[in-house]
């Protein structure tokens, strides 16, 4: 891996993926900060692992047999749609309040 | 049990049998608790919404349950907890020290409120934290830093760096932390107090506002080891709401603790190099020096361990922690609870990111960013997959410690002792660094405790960090206590 340029372009790149929006005194203060903090993690391309290609994190973890706890397939009672609505910024009725997304 | 007006004698177990006996109630202990923390919790910063008739209403929901079940029937029997804001109690805020949730009202209780109320105990307010429990210092909270009562100059630690506070300063006899790299552990050490983290998904998340989801892990602080053990009695279970959730083989640590005879005496603990290189600040290292030696006077052999790839783990964690934590905070969008941006006339996008850059504090929205860096196109091998095969064999190198015939490990829980209020805040990197030995313990999902073990020539807390092998918390419980029972550092309090 070669050493990664952290520049605005880059930091304004991860903000909008982030969905941020960031005023140009924070896009510079985070082009330092990201910077120090990630030349700091690529350390991790030093290290030499002999795992094997096999192995992966997502069915390895936990060891042997480890597995997900399966929920019994039963009907619950979930929150009431008014006590849920009751912390919407905005509503109309019972459904939460967006701009308008279809011009 | 003394006379109920001086906190500062109670613990968990001073309280519990206090009810028991009929000496006392839940209210009344209530209301010396809330006199203490009108006096003193400002100066700390470290209580948040204080709401004396909710405190009261529960103590007094808390009496109703010991008069119809019994004391004796109720392992937690009037015992008041303050609970880290991260951790939703119904119809209390809970903000997570952010303005994104700051007028966020919890619609249900978490997991372990249900289960602490279920044993008798009762929520006696909420703590502060670093933001969304990003943090080693209680800088970054939305409400103001939290000062250490040790000396208000100095940081508490973080992310739990109210309820370590709020304990240290007796204003609680326990508190509920969070821990994802190391916070409960950390301010624990830096106030001068017990913390414990136990092994992964033995405590469930149910309710915890997600950081990490494979990291974090929720536990109890308090002033003994006592105490935690038998906070941990009632903490652990399994919960079908958290899918990462374990039944622990092991029950009755309290009680083990109570029937051992045994101590350290026969335990063989590690002692990790790596912890103890140069980069140890020389007043934790006279420290744990001496702690040794005291573990080895109460019987226990000690050995030199490596763990080759601990080096690794600041880097592994900061790409683990900070993925799962963008992914985990793109919830927070102003839609359906939280802040939103009042600008009218935004589209959806913009809605979404104003909400979010305004509500959301410095660092949060640095490891967001930091987290979408490292899932983001042509840097997952490189990084994400990178920081798992360093997880796995940190995992190996503990496992491998204690399959040389170690007990427990011992650590220092932090390098240095509590630093100053803006000392770290200008360099990420520093403040991020200051979690190297605790960081190991959640990669690993082990369990980890720390217990104060000295103090710096100016009188502020060191603490140590003791590593079980995973569901071992008894043995983890039984040497800390035996460590505990030799030593005088746990007793001391800040004179406030």
């Amino acid at each position: 891996m070669s050493k990664i340029k952290v520049d605005r372009e880059l930091v304004r790149k991860v903000a909008d993926l982030a969905q941020l929006s960031l005023s140009e005194q924070e896009i510079g203060m985070y082009e330092e900060r990201l910077s120090k903090v990630l030349s700091y993690v690529e350390q991790l391309d030093q290290l030499h692992e002999s795992l094997g290609k096999d192995w992966r994190p997502d069915t390895s973890r936990g060891g042997p047999g480890a597995r997900l706890f399966e929920r019994d397939d039963v009907v619950v009672e979930s929150i009431p749609v008014e006590e849920a609505m009751k912390q919407a910024p905005a509503r109309i009725g019972s459904a939460f309040q967006v701009p308008r997304i279809i011009e | 049990m003394t006379t109920p007006n001086d906190s500062a004698q109670f613990s968990v177990k001073s309280i519990v049998d206090g009810v028991r006996a009929g000496k006392v109630s839940a209210s009344e202990i209530a209301a010396v608790y809330l006199d203490r923390t009108r006096k003193f919790a400002s100066r700390l910063n470290c209580n948040l919404h204080l709401d004396d008739v909710a405190a009261l209403g529960e103590a007094k929901a808390a009496d109703e349950r010991i008069k119809v079940r019994g004391a004796a029937n109720l392992p937690l029997a009037g015992v008041p907890v303050l609970v880290k804001d991260n951790i939703c109690v119904k119809g209390s805020r809970t903000t997570c020290g952010s303005r994104i949730l700051e007028n966020y009202v919890a619609t249900y209780d978490a997991t372990v409120v249900q289960r602490l109320r279920e044993a008798g105990a009762f929520v006696i307010g909420k703590v502060n934290m670093d933001e969304f429990a990003m943090g080693s210092s209680n800088e970054n909270s939305a409400f103001g830093p939290v000062r250490n009562p040790w000396n208000v100059e100095y940081v508490p630690g973080g992310s739990s760096g109210g309820s370590a506070a709020a304990v240290a300063a007796r204003l609680a006899p326990v508190a509920l932390g969070s821990d994802t790299g190391g916070s409960i552990r950390q301010p624990a050490s830096f106030c001068g107090i017990v913390g414990l983290k136990p092994t992964y998904g033995t405590v469930s998340r149910f309710g915890l506002v997600a950081f990490g989801s494979s990291l974090d892990q929720i536990g109890p602080m308090t002033t003994s080891v006592e105490d935690a053990a038998l906070m941990f009695d009632v903490l652990a279970g399994i919960d079908s709401r958290d899918s990462t959730s374990v039944k622990h083989p092991d029950s009755g640590f309290a009680k083990a603790l109570a029937s051992d005879k045994q101590g350290l005496g026969g335990m063989t603990i590690g002692i990790p190099e790596e912890f103890f290189d140069s980069g140890l600040d020389p007043e934790v290292a006279a420290c744990l020096e001496q702690a040794i030696s005291v573990v080895q006077k109460a019987g226990a052999k000690t050995k030199r361990v490596r763990l080759p790839h601990i080096s690794y783990s600041v880097a592994a964690y900061y790409v683990i922690a900070t993925a799962e934590a963008s992914a985990n905070l793109a919830r927070f969008d102003g839609i359906r609870y939280g802040y939103r941006c009042p600008e009218k006339n935004l589209n959806l996008k913009d809605l979404y990111r104003r909400s979010r850059s305004e509500g959301f504090g410095r660092e949060v929205k640095q490891r967001i960013m930091l987290g979408t860096f490292v899932l983001s196109s042509g840097y997952y091998d490189a990084f994400y997959s990178k920081a798992n095969k360093v997880r796995e064999l940190i995992s190996r190198d503990f496992a491998a410690a204690f399959g040389s015939g170690c007990d427990l490990l011992l650590t220092p829980t932090s390098p240095t002792p509590p630093f100053k209020l803006g000392e770290k805040l200008s360099d990420p990197l520093a403040m991020y660094l200051s979690d190297i030995c605790t960081i190991g313990v959640n990669l690993a999902d082990l369990p980890g405790i720390s217990i104060p073990c000295g103090r710096t020539k100016s009188g502020l807390p060191v603490g140590m960090q003791l590593i079980a092998p995973k569901f071992n918390e008894k043995k983890l419980l039984i040497g800390a206590n035996a460590y505990e029972r030799a030593t005088e550092w746990h007793k001391g309090s800040p004179s406030l």
